[in-house]
């Protein structure tokens, strides 16, 4: 009998207990619900994200190293092979991301021409959201773009032959061909500051007078003005007076032995004669006008073609009523019939067209969290304003200046102006004397025997003249004297000849410049409201993609305005305004600190110590950029779609040796203040190819989190735990990492990796996600719970936590902690450690 | 009220009897005064400083323990009973010169009313109502004071009883009498009885069932069928039980999917006793574990925390309970029941020599868990030894304890009990740092009653 019910016992044990089971782990579909985001389990999403990736503004083909304007093109591989997106959505997992900004642009969807869509490459980015999905990450798609192309660049060197690294020779020697490689008879540059995003078939319709296929595309464009006398000596004087103004670019290093002046002239008498087919001179339709600026963003202020492109992509119908071209219609079955548009709708249209195929691609699948629509699209046509005044005034700089003063005020007005003026940003306009000297010199041979042949008519003249020039010639011998006299009369005689060169002269550097194609109000227009031009496109974007996907959340960013920068802040359309037939909307901001290297041409890397970044709190500023467009945006969600570091501070040797400690203690920062906001973020950013020498591949920018070795860097910083999934309103979170300033107190333990996370009632069954990094918690960790149970996945290192508290107005709590020496762990609910859990108490 | 009732101990107290001798109505005080001293070596098995260590690591307090136990007669059917605790107010800490209010009460003389009902029994049926000691077949599940009703009938040979009543919770409630309601309370019924087979061997069983609503959709139910033997001879008992718990828990699965709950427990326990001169008591324990897993089937003992045995740490501290038996500790409290995820594997033997007021003798206990997975890797929680020595003098109106003893942990209590390192682990030096080091204990009670 005994035995029988021992048994009965034993038997029922066994056959009731089952084994591990294991919460629903999947991804869904996501809703835009007031400020927050909303799985269909009702839950609150949590962003920590990455851009993925840096590389991907260049192409697979052609590769980073050659002529950009290649062909083929194609972006199948970027951010890396299928075959490593394993591999790498691995590691972000373990890192902790669980989402990611995928970057992609419009040319890799429509390089080849308008209406003609890469397929391949749309499967292939299918093929990458789906990989994701596997791995529990979220996707946002990007339209990524910087200075409108890469097509539009500039070509450096590197390690230029003349001045010390940041000083104002060495900016300058940059911008010339490898010298050594001159004298062999070749042009060689190792560098060049580009942009990236829209295709060379737009790029050439915004720039319809430009000669892309010239051998001297990318070549500085000053440099083109070498090859003139006088513009040369023109160029060397400015560069002296920079050469004054340490202020501005850096600081003035000690005396070369060899004399600047003396090497610009050498090295332009061997691009004139050491090559089969001189490089200089050429003029400004052979190359951009983009400076090799290695905060490459300067351009959007100062090059007049980057602007002209913008302009033609948002108010083309304005600035450019006569620019016309025909895109295909999409709906002809037969692909032949085309429709005439004005350029800006031409643009637009491929760029709509474009995103609609990659919404097609990958709507369906669960893990799209939408469309982030595009990259920081610039607000400024400061030099477009100026150009179109300079050319509207005829040539006459004062027009520049007034201009400026309108537009910024007299302070900013003439600081801004002098650097125009310096670096030679708008064509310069040769005075009287230059046309007068051309022209003599072109008919020097009959120069002198023409007073000769009218003697009648030179001596006439010299009775009204010569007292005119008595000044000038007083010093002169007579055979000198006669000369010069001669000469007069002579240009004098010729002057209606050398006004037709000069109007000439004009009507070419008008052409070049497309200058009668603009029309000059409209581009004050621009400047003063663009932000109707960018809601207009979100608007025609979002909606199209909307249709196409009804369940599309658009993610709106901020316009970068030339006015805000130059006004000194650090926000940027601060009137957006919520396009009313957008359903679902997210405010999607940037926001970086003082990190880039100074103002300059292959500026190196800024010096930091620690210190300075230590206890910088970063709250008040992305408390900034939310609150400036609250009350015009309206009521969304906000998350962060770009901030970051450079990893080669103090050069990358430097920073590697220190374990990149600057760049930790900046991302450290960052993350403070988004944890004390509770506000979503995605971190830029993740290169698979990363180089210790060129960064990400793209103008030297080096933000990569992984290393070329493949390796986090920093991952102290940024590799935190963070709930992933709240089943209660977000409240309050915290997490003090080993960058974070201790503010320690006599016999209290500093409160070190403590991760601390409050969420108001429950609403959800559902598991609230924290993700519990291994990288801090390596000894072990214990955790504190208000109410409920949980459960650890060390797959996803991730803690499942079931609140089980119901009561309206429940504050839910969690907090993490290491194991830590000589600290005291009561009232615990678990302890893991090694895989294996301690329970502590029940709640 | 509890001014009131203090007043009332005082005036009892200072001798003024309220005793009347009557057939109708009867009062009976019984009071027990306990002074009782402390000192331990350390709390834990982990000698490693705390990051404040000026407190030192030592544990120790003198405290004094008053019971008095009210039983009040109407007639012979008719019983109220009483039983408050004041105390344990620590020497260092509590101070009868300060009030009960609210600002003050953590250093006043702290009362708690320990059992109140009311009994009525005739011709063998029996009521009882109110707060009272509830206690299931094995005493490992049900072992609490609450509030309950009992009633049953009862012979010499046979008894059935019901029991019907509440687990306090103030979740949601507060002190607020018009927001309370059923809807969100713990439940407790059940039905038990004994059968005498053999003068000398009885038999008992039981069902309990315990309702746990407190959690707004995450119901508990659990059945308890017990059962157990006891067989009692002049010089020797031994009794046994067993119990197995079955039950739900909704929405206790990782997958949101109710989970069940399938546990055992058993208990043995003698005594016996030689020429009066050598007594021998000894009591093994046995809760079932769980897997590791959490958010799935629970095979995990629940135990109601009370678990004889004469052991001081390892076991309920008979002289007083202070709360920091070893047993309870090494489980997960949930508001009702520690739950045993490790399991527990207990037994303890004392043995002492008896001499008219004397009794004096080494208890020796071990404690194990039944699943190491969920002790780090390790079944061995510690083995106590004791030396126990105990005077009763003037009717046993006086008794004096002395206790003296070492507890020898393994790395289950280090893992359980630890409160700063749970493993070994090596310091700055690179030098291993052990962290199951023994506690040292004495501890000494003077025990008046009336």
């Amino acid at each position: 009998m005994k035995r029988i019910l021992l048994a009965l016992v034993l038997i029922l044990s066994v056959s009731c207990l089952d084994s591990e089971r294991k919460p629903d782990k999947s991804l869904s579909m996501l809703k835009v619900d007031r400020t927050y985001f909303r799985d269909v389990h009702n839950r609150y999403v949590y962003f920590n994200g990455i851009n993925v990736g840096g590389t991907n503004k260049l192409p697979v083909k052609p590769i980073p190293t050659a002529d950009p304007r290649g062909q083929p093109v194609t972006f199948v591989g970027r951010p890396f092979p299928l075959s490593d997106a394993d591999k790498w959505f691995s590691v972000l997992r373990e890192l902790g991301f669980n989402s990611i900004r995928l970057v992609v642009n419009w040319e890799a969807v429509e390089h080849d021409g308008p209406g003609k869509f890469d397929y391949e490459y749309l499967n292939y980015i299918r093929e990458i959201v789906k990989k994701a999905n596997d791995y529990n990450i979220y996707v946002l798609v990007n339209f990524h773009e910087n200075l409108f192309s890469r097509i539009l660049f500039v070509n450096f060197n590197r390690k230029p032959a003349f001045g010390e690294e940041g000083s104002l020779e060495y900016m300058l020697a940059s911008v010339f061909p490898d010298e050594s490689e001159l004298d062999r008879g070749r042009v060689k540059f190792d560098s060049r500051t580009m942009g990236d995003g829209a295709p060379m078939w737009a790029v050439k319709a915004c720039l319809p007078e430009k000669k892309f296929d010239s051998r001297k595309w990318g070549t500085f464009k000053l440099l083109g003005n070498l090859g003139d006398a006088f513009m040369r000596d023109q160029i060397i004087s400015n560069i002296n007076s920079l050469l004054g103004d340490s202020g501005l670019l850096g600081p003035v290093p000690a005396q070369e032995e060899r004399d600047l002046s003396k090497w610009l002239q050498d090295m332009v008498l061997k691009m004139q004669n050491n090559l089969k087919e001189p490089l200089i001179p050429f003029d400004v339709t052979e190359t951009t006008d983009v400076f090799p600026f290695t905060n490459w963003w300067n351009n959007t202020l100062l090059s007049y073609d980057i602007n002209r492109c913008y302009a033609a992509f948002f108010a083309g119908d304005k600035v450019y009523p006569n620019y016309e071209y025909e895109y295909p219609d999409l709906s002809d079955p037969s692909g032949k019939k085309m429709i005439k548009m004005n350029v800006k709708d031409y643009l637009q249209t491929g760029y709509v067209n474009s995103w609609v195929k990659v919404v097609e691609a990958v709507r369906d699948l669960p893990n799209v969290i939408g469309y982030d629509l595009i990259n920081e699209p610039p607000g400024g046509f400061l030099m477009l304003t100026i150009m179109s005044a300079y050319f509207s005034s005829e040539f006459n700089p004062q027009s520049v200046k007034n201009l400026l003063v309108n537009i910024v005020g007299e302070e900013r007005a003439e600081a801004l102006y002098r650097l125009i003026f310096l670096l030679n940003l708008l064509p310069v306009f040769p005075t009287d004397s230059y046309f007068e000297d051309r022209y003599v010199s072109a008919h020097k041979s009959e120069v002198y025997g023409y007073a000769d042949e009218h003697q009648t008519e030179y001596q006439s003249w010299l009775s009204l003249n010569e007292a005119k020039y008595q000044d000038r010639t007083k010093d002169m011998n007579e055979a000198d004297k006669a000369a010069f006299l001669k000469t007069r009369f002579y240009i004098d005689e010729h002057r209606d000849k050398i006004e037709e060169e000069k109007a000439e002269y004009k009507k070419t550097l008008r052409k070049q410049y497309a200058a009668d194609d603009i029309d000059t109000f409209a581009t004050l227009d621009l400047n003063m409201n663009f932000v109707v031009y960018l809601v207009e496109l979100y608007k025609r974007i979002g909606t199209a993609i909307q249709n196409a996907d009804p369940n599309a959340i658009i993610w709106l960013e901020e316009g970068g305005g030339a006015l805000d920068s130059l006004l000194g802040g650090t926000i940027g359309t601060v009137n957006l305004y919520k396009p009313e037939e957008l359903k679902q909307v997210v405010f999607t901001p940037h926001w970086y600190p003082d990190i880039y290297p100074f103002f300059g041409i292959n500026s190196p890397p800024r010096d930091f110590n620690v210190e300075e970044w230590r206890v910088q709190d970063f709250t008040p500023y992305i408390k900034e950029k939310v609150e400036a467009v609250k009350s015009t945006f309206g009521l969304m969600p906000t998350v962060f779609g770009e901030f970051g570091t450079y990893f080669n501070y103090n050069g990358i040797e430097k920073s590697r040796k220190s374990g990149y400690r600057i760049s930790a203690e900046i991302l450290d920062n960052y993350y403070e203040a988004f944890e004390s906001l509770f506000i979503g973020r995605l971190l830029w950013c993740f290169s698979a190819d990363n180089s210790y020498d060129k960064g990400d591949l793209w103008n030297y920018e080096d933000f990569s989190i992984i290393d070329p070795e493949g390796k986090p860097r920093g991952e102290l910083a940024f590799s935190r735990p963070y709930p992933k999934f709240l089943s209660g309103k977000p409240y309050k979170m915290h997490f003090y990492s080993d960058y974070h300033y201790y503010d320690s107190s006599k016999g209290i333990l500093d409160p070190w990796r403590e991760f601390y996370m409050s969420m108001q009632s429950k609403e959800s069954d559902m598991p609230t996600e924290i993700f519990v990094p291994s990288v801090q918690y390596k000894d072990g960790f214990y955790i504190w719970l208000s109410d409920g149970w949980g459960m650890f996945d060390k797959e996803s290192s991730t803690f499942f936590w079931y609140p089980t508290a119901d009561e309206p107005g429940k504050n839910h709590e969690i907090t993490i902690r290491p194991v830590q020496a000589q600290r005291e762990y009561t009232d615990w609910t678990y302890f893991y450690k090694d895989g294996k859990l301690l329970v502590g108490k029940r709640n | 009220m509890n001014r009131i009732a203090i007043s009332l101990l005082l005036v009892l107290i200072s001798g003024i009897a309220v005793a009347e001798e009557s057939k109708a109505r009867k009062a009976e005080l019984n009071i027990e005064l306990l002074n009782m001293f402390i000192l331990r070596n350390d709390t834990d098995f982990d000698r490693t400083e705390p990051f404040y260590s000026k407190y030192g690591q030592e544990m120790g307090l003198a405290g004094t323990f008053f019971k008095p136990m009210l039983t009040l007669s109407a007639n012979e059917l008719v019983r109220f009973y009483w039983e408050a605790e004041i105390g344990l107010d620590l020497w260092s800490r509590n101070n009868p010169d300060v009030g009960l209010d609210e600002n003050n009460s953590s250093y006043a003389i702290g009362l708690k009313q320990r059992e109140i009902y009311g009994e009525v029994g005739q011709d063998g049926f029996v009521l009882k109502a109110g707060f009272q000691r509830v206690m299931d077949i094995s005493t490992l599940f049900i072992n609490h004071w609450i509030g309950a009703l009992r009633i049953g009938y009862q012979q010499d040979e046979y008894g059935v009883f019901m029991t019907g009543g509440e687990y306090p919770d103030q979740t949601y409630k507060g002190w607020d009498f018009t927001s309370s309601n059923f809807m969100t309370d713990v439940y407790l019924v059940g039905a038990d009885g004994y059968y005498r087979i053999l003068d000398e061997l009885k038999l008992r069983a039981g069902i309990y069932f315990v309702d746990d609503m407190h959690l707004i959709d995450r119901r508990r139910q659990i059945t308890a069928l017990e059962g157990g033997l006891g067989f009692n001879l002049e010089d020797l008992e031994i009794s046994g039980s067993a119990t197995y718990l079955h039950g739900y828990r909704q929405k206790g699965g990782a997958d949101l999917k109710n989970t069940n709950i399938s546990a055992y427990g058993f208990m043995l326990s003698g005594t016996y006793n030689y020429d009066n001169m050598i007594k021998v008591e000894g009591v093994f324990s046995y809760m079932s574990s769980d897997d590791e897993y959490e958010g799935n089937d629970s095979g995990a003992f629940l135990f109601g925390s009370r678990r004889a045995g004469p052991s001081l740490i390892l076991s309920e501290n008979d002289m007083r309970p202070i709360g920091d038996n070893l047993d309870k500790r090494i489980g997960a409290f949930d508001g009702v029941f520690y739950e045993m995820k490790a399991g527990l594997i207990g037994f303890d033997l004392g043995i002492y020599y008896i001499r008219n007021w004397l009794r004096v003798g080494p208890v020796s206990g071990v404690l194990m868990t039944a699943e190491k997975e969920n002790s780090f890797g390790s079944s061995f929680v510690g083995w106590e030894n004791n030396l126990i020595a105990e005077g009763v003098f003037f009717d046993s109106l006086l008794s004096v304890q002395l206790i003296g003893g070492i507890l020898v942990p393994g790395d289950a209590g280090a893992a359980l009990i630890n409160v700063v390192n749970k493993t070994e682990y090596k310091d700055q030096e690179g030098k291993t740092v052990s962290v199951t080091e023994p506690i040292y204990y004495l501890q000494s009670g003077i025990t008046m009653r009336y």
